[in-house]
């Protein structure tokens, strides 16, 4: 119980940080300090947990974001129905199968994203989004590095 | 038969998570109104953000003690500059008393046109990719969608796109495919500010003839449908080089700062 009390803190904290300093008036790159949290979460946590976090970040980021309703949560649901997908077919505890299924959902998160403020926003936000991709899968490899061999015991990582 | 009872309920537990993800969006999209509404009345409320307001006090110790530096040595430059200001200030109360005549005599009919209500500026997009912000007056104020922000100095920030009751969402000239009809002051020439997929800024649409130089400053002109004429929205920066008949040039937005701060909505600026 008090890891999940912990995680949520620890949500709430990145969700301030992302809302007001994250967030500026130019529309350039930012480090997704959220999604990366979410991520790691993902799979140390059940899933109807990580669930209503994806709601709640969904309904932050729709209603801040000003792009068309839904957008980012739709993101989201893609982006971890994959990972839910993957977790199947590769073990969760396993190093490189959490650099495989993190950095593939951080990038199906972008692409869909991309996608659709491409279609419904009408917004080019191309070269953004691949900076975006590259930074935050950057800093997702790094978190997961510094667990792996800093918690490498205490998480039975399988190497 | 274990192995079939096993595939059916697979399937089975396929089912009811599309049922319920279906289900799940169907009533998000039903409630969005009341969703956004309370999402930035929780988030955007004065008194409610204490945690903002302990945010920014760590901030500012940590900006502090890893510059503690360079902020004695400000301190003794203000000292110094504080010494020559205050000589400078006895002249300067001539030329302000001098200025402000002026200032009524040709301006005021400027300034007057507009009617401006005050507002702040509580949140802005978390995601980075729309320019996107929130002010604190709503329609409660009088503001409607198609209103100009602007700051103190007339630098034009964006528009009214959305206003709630107690709150409005602005997009600011930041935003993507952004296009604004420019005046060059200095010798009249009018052009196109355009955003490119860098994030830059251009002015386009400008003839050779134009005698375009850099820190020449731009305002909007007559021919936007979404911005007051006469607002102040960048300076010319560099020329870029091309062989075509009109040129381009890199212009650098006035309107520069990220920080959250007070601002004025022309009220009599729906279009």
């Amino acid at each position: 119980m008090l890891r999940f009390v912990k995680n949520f803190v620890f949500f709430i904290i990145f969700c301030l940080f992302q809302i007001f300093y994250q967030g500026n008036f130019f529309v350039k790159p930012i480090i997704d300090l959220l999604l990366i949290f979410l991520i790691l979460s993902f799979f140390d946590f059940p899933t109807i947990y990580i669930t209503i976090l994806i709601l709640i970040r969904g309904i932050i980021f729709d209603s801040l974001s000003g792009l068309p309703w839904g957008i980012n949560l739709l993101s989201l649901a893609i982006t971890f129905l994959f990972g839910f997908l993957l977790t199947r077919f590769l073990e969760r505890e396993n190093f490189i199968s959490r650099i495989i299924i993190g950095e593939t959902m951080m990038g199906s998160y972008w692409l869909s994203l991309y996608l659709m403020s491409l279609l419904i926003a009408h917004q080019p936000l191309g070269v953004i989004m691949i900076l975006n991709f590259f930074i935050n899968s950057c800093l997702y490899s790094g978190f997961l590095f510094f667990n792996y061999y800093v918690f490498a015991k205490k998480n039975n990582y399988q190497r | 038969m274990m192995k079939k009872n096993k595939l059916v309920w697979n399937f089975l537990s396929g089912v009811i998570i599309i049922i319920a993800l279906f289900l799940i969006f169907k009533i998000y999209f039903l409630v969005q109104n009341p969703l956004q509404e309370n999402t930035i009345i929780i988030l955007g409320n004065e008194n409610q953000t204490i945690l903002f307001k302990t945010f920014n006090r760590l901030n500012s110790w940590f900006n502090d003690f890893f510059h503690f530096n360079s902020l004695r040595n400000q301190v003794q430059n203000l000292k110094e500059e504080n010494n020559n200001l205050l000589e400078q200030l006895v002249e300067l109360k001539n030329l302000q008393e001098e200025n402000s005549s002026l200032k009524e005599a040709f301006n005021v009919k400027q300034t007057a046109k507009w009617h401006l209500v005050p507002a702040q500026i509580i949140m802005i997009d978390p995601s980075g990719l729309t320019g996107n912000f929130w002010i604190n007056q709503g329609q409660n104020n009088g503001l409607k969608p198609g209103m100009n922000v602007v700051l103190a100095n007339q630098v034009l920030i964006g528009t009214l796109k959305e206003c709630f009751s107690n709150y409005c969402r602005g997009e600011s000239i930041f935003a993507p495919q952004t296009r604004i009809g420019v005046k060059d002051v200095a010798n009249n020439f009018l052009a196109i500010i355009e955003k490119d997929n860098q994030g830059r800024f251009i002015l386009k649409l400008v003839p050779r003839e134009a005698n375009i130089q850099p820190n020449d400053l731009l305002i909007t002109s007559t021919e936007n449908n979404n911005f007051v004429p006469g607002l102040l929205v960048a300076k010319v920066k560099s020329l870029i080089p091309s062989e075509s008949s009109l040129q381009e040039y890199l212009v650098e937005p006035l309107f520069i700062s990220n920080q959250l701060f007070s601002v004025f909505v022309i009220t009599n600026s729906v279009f």
